[in-house]
């Protein structure tokens, strides 16, 4: 058993739905941590599981945070994470309860709100967009007028562009607004989110992503990607992330300086960050900062030296454990996250094979079963699957991630 | 004897050849040591630590490492054990029971021989052309119970559940796929250990399980290994590593101390009907 077994459990906050329980698992078996899963629906297997799955209320945090206490007091905790988005707060909640490392819940809080975060950000002396809260209340009409086009309008907690969208004028504005309104009606969102739109400038640019962890308020940028993929709109949907970024040294440099500054104006202090952000003549401009690591299946498209995977950093970290190494495996590495070319039910994938024998590609993991329904975004929340590569270069990464996908089919049928 | 080796596109494969004939005909698959019951020399090289795969033709040996194990070790006792398996003169394949049964064996007397036939064409028709940019082939072996029982080969193993679908689209009558390689003799499930696991999971955790839709199917016993395919409601479920790591590997390590490893066969991708559909959630 390692120092960080004996010091007790390490508990991982999960929705049932998660990408990402798997490669947490794994990257605890290779550390050898005694480790527990929380999560939102019971686990089949509970009683068979020796405590080691636990059901959590993640709807009600003040209940979740007394569920974890409780388990606190049969299995000791050594540390808490909130894997996903939607886990986040409740974990630094329940971590500063129990005296285990965490960030300030409020400035938790601040990540997990698109409206909150640009509220924090606002006087921090960074690039920031105009923008401005909308109630569904509102008439749209009425607000369309206001509004200094192009906009783009957001949920202030869906993750992964669900239920982005860009007008350019009046009449998009009305009609992105119904369509938000629609989806927000679909999900679970809560108190302010569950009523209310964030609408704030286009930031027209380059977009890239920084994975980061922070120690003691000190951040160590583990990944820097480029998105080479236009993201202009009307709709954002996630496609190429490709490390490390082509960007030059200096601008790398102040990209990380930037999000240091966003970090600290938040008051994040621990644990894994991403952040996206957008550059263009006029600046470095923050998107959105999250406390938690990238979403999907992406973080398979980091690997470290010694075999070592982001989940196994952020585990480290939680336990103070020695750190490993952050230096990246490969040269260059990327994920395509597989757009969905339209919506209906998913009959046939074909070409898999031809796809995985491209050079440099790793993995090519459909995610949607067969038969499933297609759901683009905006109103989508599943990836269609996700394409990895390494090369010796950026570009031989990018250029095997476009082959690879070339050489899929899908079969569609759009009723 | 001089073995040379390729890279492969695929940096977690590489092609062994040994310069002299692997198999006379056709190819074979050996996607986990669990399935390598009928190889010695598939066997010989699931030993090594780190092998996850291996692949026969006729001329060649690819083999396929798991993430944290590298070449640069992996490749000397690979070869020592290529070298020490045809330097002992082992056969790469044996003749086994099942390699011997016949359609004849493999089919319901009173099947429907158009049924049959149509099995055959749409493996012609639709099937071949799929695998076509790729190495691998799906043989018909029979029909019985309503399912269509295929030998898959090569890269038509990771494609059993799309066969499936759309065998079952066209013929209704056909309620799944068996792939051939699950009818091979398994020794280590007649073992007292290979017995109690799946009393195990018949008694105990399947009933559970059940409640999900879902069914875990022992595969094979072998060595310190379990080998299970979660079914159902379990396949491509976003719990279905908490279901096996934290329940079923603890059981079973609990029930036989001497199992060190339960490995997930699992083609999560094909789950039809997973019980919690994984979604975006970060």
């Amino acid at each position: 058993m390692t120092d960080a077994a004996a010091r007790g459990r390490l508990l991982l906050l999960v929705p049932a739905t998660s990408y990402r329980i798997g490669d947490f698992l794994k990257a605890a078996e290779r550390l050898d941590v005694d480790v527990a899963v929380g999560s939102d629906q019971p686990g089949v297997l509970e009683k068979f599981s020796h405590g080691r799955t636990v059901t959590v209320d993640f709807k009600t945090v003040a209940r979740g945070v007394e569920q974890i206490a409780s388990y606190n007091d049969r299995y000791p905790l050594a540390a808490i994470i909130g894997i996903d988005q939607e886990t986040t707060l409740l974990a630094a909640r329940a971590s500063a309860l129990l005296g285990l490392r965490h960030n300030a819940p409020a400035s938790v809080e601040a990540t997990g709100n698109k409206y909150r975060f640009r509220i924090r950000m606002a006087n921090s002396g960074l690039p920031a967009p105009w923008f401005t809260l909308l109630s569904l209340a509102d008439d749209p009409a009425s607000q369309a007028g206001r509004m200094p086009y192009p906009v783009v309008m957001k949920p202030l907690a869906l993750s992964a562009s669900r239920g982005v969208i860009r007008a350019d004028n009046p009449q998009q504005f009305v009609a992105a607004f119904a369509r938000i309104r629609a989806i927000l009606e679909m999900t679970d969102s809560r108190g302010e989110a569950a009523d209310h739109i964030l609408a704030e400038d286009y930031i027209p640019g380059r977009e890239v992503a920084l994975e980061g962890l922070l120690e003691n308020g000190d951040l160590r940028v583990l990944a820097l990607f480029d998105k080479p993929d236009p993201l202009d709109g009307p709709y954002f949907e996630e496609s190429l992330y490709i490390t490390p970024s082509r960007l030059t040294a200096p601008l790398q440099a102040d990209i990380a300086m930037t999000v240091g500054q966003a970090v600290a104006t938040l008051g994040l202090r621990e644990g894994p960050i991403h952040a996206e952000l957008r550059i263009n003549d006029k600046g470095i401009w923050l998107i959105e900062v999250a406390a938690r690591s990238i979403g999907g299946l992406c973080s398979r498209a980091l690997e470290f030296g010694a075999g070592e995977r982001l989940e196994d950093l952020i585990i480290r970290h939680a336990l103070g454990l020695s750190a490993g190494t952050d230096s990246a495996e490969h040269p260059a590495s990327g994920v395509m996250m597989i757009p969905i070319p339209a919506a209906g039910a998913l009959r046939l994938v074909s070409g898999l094979e031809a796809a995985r024998t491209v050079p440099g590609i790793q993995d090519v993991t459909i995610s949607i079963p067969l038969g499933d329904v297609l759901v683009p975004v905006p109103e989508g929340n599943r990836y269609l699957g996700f394409i990895f590569a390494v090369g010796a270069t950026p570009m031989a990464v990018e250029v095997a991630l476009r082959q690879a996908h070339g050489k899929l089919q899908f079969q569609i049928d759009a009723d | 004897m001089f073995i040379q080796t390729e890279l492969t596109p695929n940096p977690a494969q590489m092609k062994f050849l040994p310069g002299q004939t692997v198999l006379p005909s056709g190819t074979a698959h050996f996607p986990h040591a669990g399935a390598s019951e009928r190889s010695p020399l598939a066997q010989r090289l699931f030993a090594v630590e780190g092998v996850t795969g291996v692949f026969l033709d006729r001329d060649s040996i690819v083999v396929s490492k798991s993430d944290d194990s590298d070449w640069l070790t992996l490749k000397t006792f690979t070869l020592a054990a290529i070298m020490n398996h045809f330097t002992a003169g082992e056969a790469v394949i044996l003749d086994d029971k099942a390699a011997a049964l016949s359609e004849e064996d493999l089919t319901d007397p009173d099947a429907d021989p158009e049924t049959i036939a149509n099995i055959k064409d749409l493996l012609v028709s639709h099937v071949a052309p799929a695998l076509a940019d790729g190495d691998g082939e799906a043989i018909y072996r029979g029909f019985k119970n309503g399912m269509a029982i295929l030998e898959l080969l090569g890269s038509a193993g990771n494609l059993r559940l799309n066969i499936e679908q759309m065998l079952r689209h066209y013929l209704p009558e056909i309620e799944g796929v068996v792939d051939f390689a699950d009818m091979m003799p398994k020794p280590g499930l007649e073992t007292e250990e290979g017995k109690a696991i799946r009393r195990l999971l018949d008694e105990h955790i399947n009933p559970q399980v059940a409640g999900h839709g879902g069914h875990i199917a022992l595969v094979d016993v072998v060595g310190d290994t379990v080998y299970v395919r979660l079914e159902g409601g379990c396949q491509g479920c976003g719990m279905a590593d908490v279901t096996l790591k934290q329940g079923v590997a603890n059981e079973i390590r609990d029930l036989v101390p001497s199992i060190a490893h339960v490995l997930d066969v699992t083609d999560h991708a094909g789950g039809a009907n997973p019980y919690y559909q994984q979604g975006k959630g970060g």
